[in-house]
Formats: structure tokens, C-alpha cells, sequence
């Protein structure tokens, strides 16, 4: 068992109540899932649930890039273009109503 | 005339009338955005006229960072830092009533000089500005923003390019 699913099944002390709907043919989906893994709904869903909010609160923010992204970004920031003038004008908008 | 001003989101600025004709960015506005800078996720900031409450356009601002799917050994060492920090821009939208003015490029030069000034505090290579639409990316283009790559909607402006801009 890896230190996440450890702290997410060592921290129970007290529970909450998480009640939803879902459509029944999902529902059977994810029972017989939990089945073979011999898990309980309960404790399948709470895994998944819980695996899932950790991944976005960590790739919040992140962005992946292949490597023609990659190359194009360090071109961009290594040799910075001179900017057009849509830029410049851009940088000196000012209004008013 | 009333001077248009950039400010940070406050309970103070009227968010009930904002209608930028777009479901899911009024809806960030009215019910995420204070939530989101309480969370730190990010920080909204609104264009109003000098002195008045009523919200004309927004801006939600955060720092990203840039991960590379290959990362060699040799293209390691020649970064400055890694993960590389950039400048998010997630939501920019305008009021309707006001479209067409110069508030969102006015929103957009502010997020541009918030990168600049990043970069001279705590660390920033660029500015990122996410379109999630097509008119939205013309929109960027026609600003100054480029795509790294064909396709992409996500567009890209370096810092010392910013700061070129600045100073022309």
C-alpha cells in the first residue's frame, strides 16, 4: 500500500456522511469493479475519489508541454522577438466612458 | 468622461450585473472568483470606472508553471529553474454593454505589466493566456500573443518582450 492510500485509510477517526445520485447502470459498473478488487462501493469510491482531488489540487496550475512546445518556449524566452506594434500599442491602452 | 481603473476583485465591487454573454465566465465571477483568491488559487481583478462599484470587464490572474514531458540532462542544466513560472491568465471577459471599448485590452496590458513586475519580485519567463475559443484566440493574436505550436490555444508572450513593448 503506498503512503497516499495509507493516509487516506489511516485518517478515519471521523467520518462524514457523502450521499449522491448517480445512474444506476454506472452504479452497477463501479460495484462490479469494486468487486473484483474485493473492495466494499464504500471504500472503492472514497480510494478513487480521494486519488483524484489530490491529482488536480497538484497539476492545478501545471502546464505539460511535448517537445515542440518545448523547443518553441526556450526559442521564445532565448531570442525574445522584438514586439509588433499591436503589442506596443497594446502596452499604452488607456480608457475612458 | 470617467477614467476606466484596474482593481483588485472586492464585496465592495457590484458583480450581480455582470453579463459578458457567457454562461460560464459570469458564473466564475459571481460565485468562484472571491472563493478562488481566498483559496489562493488565483486573483481576480476588475475594470471599473474611477470612483464607481459596477464591474465592466475582469481578469483572473495566477502563477503556472511550465513542465517539460522530456526534460534531457543537457537541456536541464541550461534552464534557469525548472518547473519554469509563468504568468496564468484563466478568465478575461467584458461586459456586454461595454464590449468594443478597449476594457479587455486594457485588462490585458495590466496582466502583461503584472508579469513584467513578477519577474522582477519573485521569478516569471512569460505571460500564458488560455482561449477557449476561436474568436478568443483572434482576439490574442491580433494583440500581440503568439501559439507555440499550430492548433494550440494557448498563447504565449515572453517577459523581455513584454518589457520591449513597454519601453518602444
Amino acid at each position: 500500500m503506498n503512503e497516499e492510500r495509507k493516509m487516506a485509510s489511516t485518517r478515519s477517526m471521523e467520518t462524514a456522511r457523502v450521499e449522491f445520485r448517480m445512474p444506476a447502470d454506472l452504479k452497477s459498473e463501479v460495484e462490479e469493479a469494486a468487486a473484483l478488487l474485493g473492495a466494499t462501493f464504500t471504500s472503492f469510491a472514497t480510494e478513487i475519489l480521494v486519488a483524484r482531488a489530490r491529482q488536480v489540487k497538484l497539476e492545478y496550475g501545471l502546464t505539460v508541454m511535448n517537445d515542440r512546445e518545448r523547443d518553441a518556449f526556450l526559442e521564445m524566452l532565448e531570442k525574445p522577438a522584438k514586439p509588433s506594434d499591436s503589442l506596443v500599442k497594446l502596452m499604452s491602452t488607456q480608457v475612458t466612458l | 468622461m470617467s477614467k476606466v481603473v484596474v482593481e483588485l476583485l472586492t464585496k465592495a465591487h457590484d458583480r450581480k450585473g455582470f453579463d459578458c454573454g457567457k454562461l460560464e465566465q459570469n458564473e466564475f465571477l459571481k460565485q468562484r472568483a472571491r472563493k478562488h483568491a481566498e483559496l489562493n488559487y488565483s486573483r481576480t481583478w476588475v475594470s471599473i470606472e474611477e470612483g464607481h462599484s459596477r464591474i465592466l470587464g475582469y481578469v483572473t490572474l495566477s502563477m503556472g508553471n511550465i513542465v517539460f514531458e522530456n526534460l534531457t540532462e543537457e537541456l536541464r542544466i541550461r534552464l534557469p529553474r525548472y518547473p519554469m513560472p509563468v504568468l496564468h491568465v484563466g478568465q478575461l471577459a467584458t461586459d456586454s454593454s461595454v464590449q468594443g471599448r478597449g476594457i479587455g485590452s486594457l485588462l490585458l496590458r495590466f496582466a502583461a505589466e503584472k508579469a513584467i513586475e513578477a519577474s522582477a519580485t519573485v521569478g516569471c519567463f512569460a505571460i500564458e493566456l488560455i482561449a477557449d475559443n476561436p474568436k478568443a484566440f483572434d482576439w490574442y493574436l491580433k494583440r500581440g500573443f503568439s501559439p507555440l505550436v499550430a492548433g494550440s490555444l494557448r498563447l504565449y508572450q515572453s517577459v523581455e518582450t513584454l518589457k520591449l513593448a513597454v519601453e518602444s
